[in-house]
């Protein structure tokens, strides 16, 4: 076993996604700033509203800017972009959010990333699948009115979905393709981050068998 | 270390014992509620960026119902910050540790506009 650091942000993000921490680490090796910089280059390309702060991010996670008032700048950026009214552009905002700030402290920064981006990757699933935000108000609204049920009793949970299709029929199937296309593309980009720690894993343990042999 | 209190009982009475006049953020949440799961790193590492201005108390609504009422909570995770008996702000729904730190630096300001 090495004496490499594991980044706290690092082994927070081993225990969420449950992947054991490998059994040796060179010394010297950064994996968790090399995976933050592979996650913002994984949802490239970045559309132009936001290149200028994922460039900005991207340089200061490389350079590991120790700067304090550059990551506070990075973070207001950040948020106008949270805050726009493109839905798109608001997703990436919030990747930018969970990003702007240095990985060397705290156990957030690459869980928060990651699963801001799973987000982004389900809302390009969604609008891919051709749903629109017309429809999703939609169906909440029908939804809301079916979980109130009828001022007596509510509805059991396995019932909505009947309910729903009685209500809408078109409707509902087209929720149900938008839910199962937005659930696979989170569930993609979880198993990609779990796909790249098991190959650092096996270059450790590659690295690892060469030492030996000497 | 964590740096955030559980509380389960009826009353805030241990927590406003830790904070004194320092600020208070409540966490209402649920041992089944992903999103209260998915924000735990961003509130373990607000806790201890703030830990000089700030106490963070978890609490569980299935745990502690009188405070989750008394608290008119409706759904998970809740956030409040709240200095002394006075409620300073609220959210609902998860927030990412970059709009959580603005909530607390907003509280915190209003404390010093306050003083």
């Amino acid at each position: 076993m090495s004496g490499a650091p594991t980044s706290l942000a690092m082994a927070t993000l081993r225990r969420a996604l449950q992947v054991k921490d490998p059994v040796f680490v060179p010394d010297g090796t950064d994996d968790t700033t090399r995976l933050a910089c592979w996650m913002l280059t994984a949802i490239q390309p970045w559309p132009e509203a936001v290149r200028e702060v994922m460039d900005g991010l991207l340089a200061a996670h490389r350079e590991a800017q120790a700067d304090g008032a550059v990551w506070r700048r990075l973070r207001r950026a950040a948020v106008l972009l949270g805050d726009d009214t493109d839905v798109e552009v608001q997703a990436y905002g919030q990747v930018a959010e969970a990003a702007a700030w240095p990985l060397a402290t705290g156990q957030a920064g690459l869980v928060e990333m990651m699963q801001a981006i799973c987000q982004l990757r389900a809302r390009q699933a969604s609008t891919a699948s051709g749903w629109t935000s017309e429809d999703e108000q939609a169906a909440h609204a029908i939804l809301g009115r079916i979980a109130d049920g009828d001022g007596m009793t509510r509805p059991a949970r396995e019932e909505i979905p009947e309910l729903f299709t009685q209500e809408d029929p078109v409707l509902e199937k087209r929720f149900s393709l938008n839910l199962t296309a937005a659930n696979a593309a989170y569930g993609s980009f979880r198993a990609e981050v779990v796909a790249w720690l098991a190959g650092a894993t096996r270059i450790y343990e590659y690295q690892n068998d060469d030492g030996d042999d000497r | 270390m964590t740096m955030i209190q559980s509380n389960s009982g009826t009353s805030l009475a241990s927590i406003d014992a830790a904070a004194r006049d320092r600020l208070q953020l409540l966490v209402f949440s649920a041992t089944w509620c992903g999103p209260c799961k998915a924000m735990a790193p961003a509130i373990e590492d607000i806790a201890q960026v703030y830990a000089d201005d700030l106490v963070v108390a978890r609490i569980d609504i299935e745990a502690s119902p009188e405070l989750a009422q008394a608290f008119a909570v409706r759904g998970v995770p809740t956030l409040v910050t709240r200095r002394g008996d006075t409620v300073i702000d609220r959210h609902v729904g998860s927030l990412t540790r970059t709009r959580l730190a603005m909530m607390i630096d907003d509280a915190l300001e209003r404390g010093r506009v306050g003083q």
